[in-house]
């Protein structure tokens, strides 16, 4: 009896043993089997990409220009892009061959999970990015370790909406100093409507702060920070939350802001619910210089944020030498992971996504922009609002992004300490503190 | 395990009987029943050691290491040192044990409506589907939907303004005082039908006779509740506090994800939130793994002192 009871109890033992480990192993046909004489045939490249309508045009493109090549891709939303990424990065030893990353901070900060690409591509063409610091290592892209390829420009502009202005009896063009940007506010408001319309909930705080460092920052500065020779918890870069305390104090933006995301904070734009619409961004399906001009067809405008003026609206402050510019930035990066089966592979898509052919394609599938590189427009049917999204991207800063220099938490703290500040919870200078104590801890680490 | 033994566990009389059962056969059958004892547990054992124990240890090592892709260094306690002065840690951990001070409401409020659906309440097979539906929805859907109606422009505060209350026309998520009591609500709605569904189970196989005894003695709804039920289904109750209990600390992320995004501020940041924002957004494996061991700690000592507590107070009912 026992011993019946024990074998069946061996056999419960070994059945589930085999279910869960796969045992017994596959059955493998001779149609399938390998051969060593067999010619090597279409090589799997595995991407993640965060999913937009015109992957699915870009993909067949691709296998049909390089029949060598099948791609297998993996679509994520954009929301939880990154915590899937983030999951294949911490784990480091498996997910797809290829990823399209956005962001420099965020190419810095998995470069431990991404190959380097130096072998991959020409010196000259390399020479090309330098400069840019975005997708290496490192200043120079010629000498140091290039994780990333740009491949479509992004950039956090403020949107404007003609009509709303008109109606409370401005210009409709945009104001160029930080005085007439009071004005306006002043204005707006005045007819009952928001002055600027700011998705806190989600970045929105984030972007505008990165944008708004222009207003202060210096390369000097930028560089200071990321090796601790400047603080966040001094002027000048202190100045960049003063900025946005006045605008929070002064009741620039829409009632409850920590409650809209940036689709809603854009909608609200579109809506005539409010004359601006601070930290989004340039190239996006739901608020982007397209989705602008879709909306609101001419009516749409896009500019920087205004230069502040010295002791105006921060007393005591200066403008920087970029004040009243904007940093276009690399938007989303091709990169090889460090554990890629089909680094050739990915290679070869990497150069393709930078060809006329599917720049083009980006551009007008997807309302992205296209990548540092020459694009010749004429072959195409360019999205509406391109010209005025040109015109914004003209106007570069010369100076890399503050974002490149956030080390650590830096940047995850943003949001929430924004949230707080907006919420009148913190003061600037606990912002700040926190901030750059996070700064320090991803420099000493 | 065989009848005798069986006897001699179950009996009030088990000295007396284990005088009569020779020493010789008792061991005997002891050692067969440890046989098949372990026979039967191997295939858990098997699969939690790969599965369970080998990643908490890999988890703890970690703990103490700091990381960059894959390579790690040994650093200490640095990584605990700096959860003390983590501010978002401080109201993760914080929002965690309020939540957890919160589950007799959310174990006894499921027990109270279960017990009155039980007794016949007017309309209670569509009561029993209404409050079992918020079960069956996903987390994400939940946190989506109350976004929407709990937002600047949701119902709800265009509502209030309506009818000339502005001052309670406040987007509740969007302030730091009110976005995690509401998100505590919210909880508590979604729960409570999982929670009715359970305790309804557990009445309906129990003896009518339990409560007839009460309504004869002409006891009402709350004394019923207080003297009858409560004392009769402790073990349910356990079960379901100890599966909340986990659930508040464990399964939030999806709610809070679509939902607050831990904001305003770090509101609504709750330990599996954090640990997730460490360990993906931040990449920081090592700093991501001592919060989720602290957390580990944290519910391991809860459980116990609760299984203790209810299972202790089950034990003294019956006896």
């Amino acid at each position: 009896m026992h011993a019946r009871r024990a074998l069946q109890a061996g056999g419960v033992t070994l059945a589930t043993l085999l279910v869960c480990t796969g045992g017994g192993g596959q059955s493998v046909s001779p149609a399938s089997a390998a051969s060593p004489e067999a010619p090597t045939e279409q090589v799997t490249l595995d991407i993640m990409v965060a999913y937009e309508p015109g992957w699915d045009a870009l993909v067949p493109a691709f296998e049909a220009a390089n029949p060598g090549i099948k791609i297998n891709m993996e679509s994520v939303p954009y929301e939880q892009f990154h915590q899937k990424w983030g999951v294949y990065a911490a784990a480091g030893d498996s997910g797809p061959d290829w990823v399209e990353l956005d962001g420099t901070l965020n190419i810095q900060q998995n470069s431990p999970s991404l190959a380097p690409l130096n072998d991959s591509f020409s010196p000259e063409f390399l020479a090309g990015f330098t400069g840019s610091r975005s997708g290496c290592e490192g200043s120079d892209c010629t000498t140091g370790k290039v994780i990333g390829v740009p491949m479509t420009v992004q950039a956090y502009p403020v949107y404007y909406n003609k009509a709303v202005l008109r109606e409370a009896g401005l210009p409709d063009t945009a104001p160029t100093t930080w005085r007439e940007f009071d004005a306006a506010c002043s204005a707006v408001k005045a007819i009952g409507k928001s002055c600027v319309s700011i998705g806190l909930k989600s970045f929105g705080g984030t972007l505008a702060a990165l944008d708004l460092a222009y207003e202060v920052a210096t390369q000097e500065l930028v560089d200071g920070l990321a090796d601790g020779g400047a603080k966040l918890t001094d002027r000048p870069l202190k100045g960049i939350f003063e900025i946005l305390d006045y605008m929070f104090k002064n009741g620039y933006t829409q009632p409850d802001a920590t409650s809209s995301d940036i689709t809603a904070a854009g909608n609200m734009l579109f809506a005539g619910e409010s004359a601006f619409f601070g930290g989004g961004l340039l190239a996006t399906q739901a608020t982007g210089f397209a989705a602008c001009a879709k909306a609101l067809g001419e009516d749409c405008g896009i500019m920087t944020w205004p230069a502040i003026e010295a002791d105006f609206p921060v007393p005591g402050l200066a403008p920087g030498p970029e004040a009243g510019k904007s940093g276009p930035v690399p938007g989303w990066f091709a990169a090889t992971t460090a554990w890629a089966d089909q680094p050739d592979a990915a290679a070869t898509f990497t150069k393709w996504l930078l060809s006329s052919e599917a720049q083009g394609m980006r551009l007008v599938n997807e309302g992205i922009w296209p990548s540092l590189l020459e694009l010749d427009t004429t072959a195409i049917t360019v999205p509406a609002g391109f010209e005025n999204a040109q015109a914004f991207v003209a106007n570069a800063a010369g100076i890399t992004p503050l974002y490149d220099s956030l080390r650590g938490d830096t940047f995850a703290q943003l949001d929430p300490q924004i949230q707080l500040l907006y919420l009148g919870e913190a003061t600037v200078d606990q912002v700040v503190d926190t901030l750059q104590q996070a700064q320090d801890a991803g420099i000493a680490q | 395990m065989t009848a005798d033994s069986e006897r001699v566990r179950r009996s009030r009389g088990h000295r007396s009987l284990a005088r009569r059962v020779p020493v010789a056969r008792l061991r005997v059958a002891h050692g067969r029943d440890l046989l098949t004892a372990l026979v039967l547990l191997a295939p858990a054992v098997l699969l939690l050691v790969p599965l369970k124990w080998v990643p908490l240890a890999k988890g703890f090592a970690l703990s103490f290491a700091e990381t960059a892709g894959s390579a790690s260094s040994f650093v200490g306690w640095a990584n605990y040192e700096r959860m003390l002065r983590d501010p978002a840690s401080a109201v993760a951990l914080g929002n965690g044990l309020k939540a957890i001070l919160l589950l007799p409401v959310f174990v006894f409020l499921p027990l109270v409506v279960a017990f009155a659906l039980f007794r016949g309440a007017r309309g209670w097979r569509a009561l029993r589907l209404v409050y079992f539906l918020p079960t069956v929805m996903p987390a994400v859907m939940l946190g989506l939907m109350f976004s929407m109606l709990l937002g600047p422009s949701g119902p709800l505060v265009a509502g209030f303004r309506a009818i000339g209350l502005d001052q309670l026309a406040v987007p509740v998520l969007g302030r730091t005082a009110t976005a995690f009591p509401t998100m505590m609500v919210i909880v508590a709605w979604a729960w409570m039908g999982t929670g009715v569904i359970i305790y309804l189970a557990s009445m309906a196989t129990a003896s009518r006779d339990t409560f007839d005894v009460a309504t004869i003695d002409g006891a009402g709804y709350w004394t019923t509740l207080r003297h009858v039920v409560i004392p009769t289904f402790t073990p349910t109750i356990a079960y379901f506090a100890v599966t909340t209990g986990a659930g508040l600390l464990l399964w939030m992320y999806p709610l809070i994800f679509s939902l607050t995004g831990g904001g305003p501020g770090y509101a609504t940041y709750m330990p599996e939130w954090h640990i997730y924002q460490a360990f993906t957004m931040n990449q920081n494996k090592g700093y991501a793994s001592a919060l989720g061991m602290t957390l580990f700690a944290f519910l391991a000592v809860f459980m116990i002192i609760q299984l203790r507590v209810l299972w202790s107070r089950s034990m003294g009912d019956e006896r």
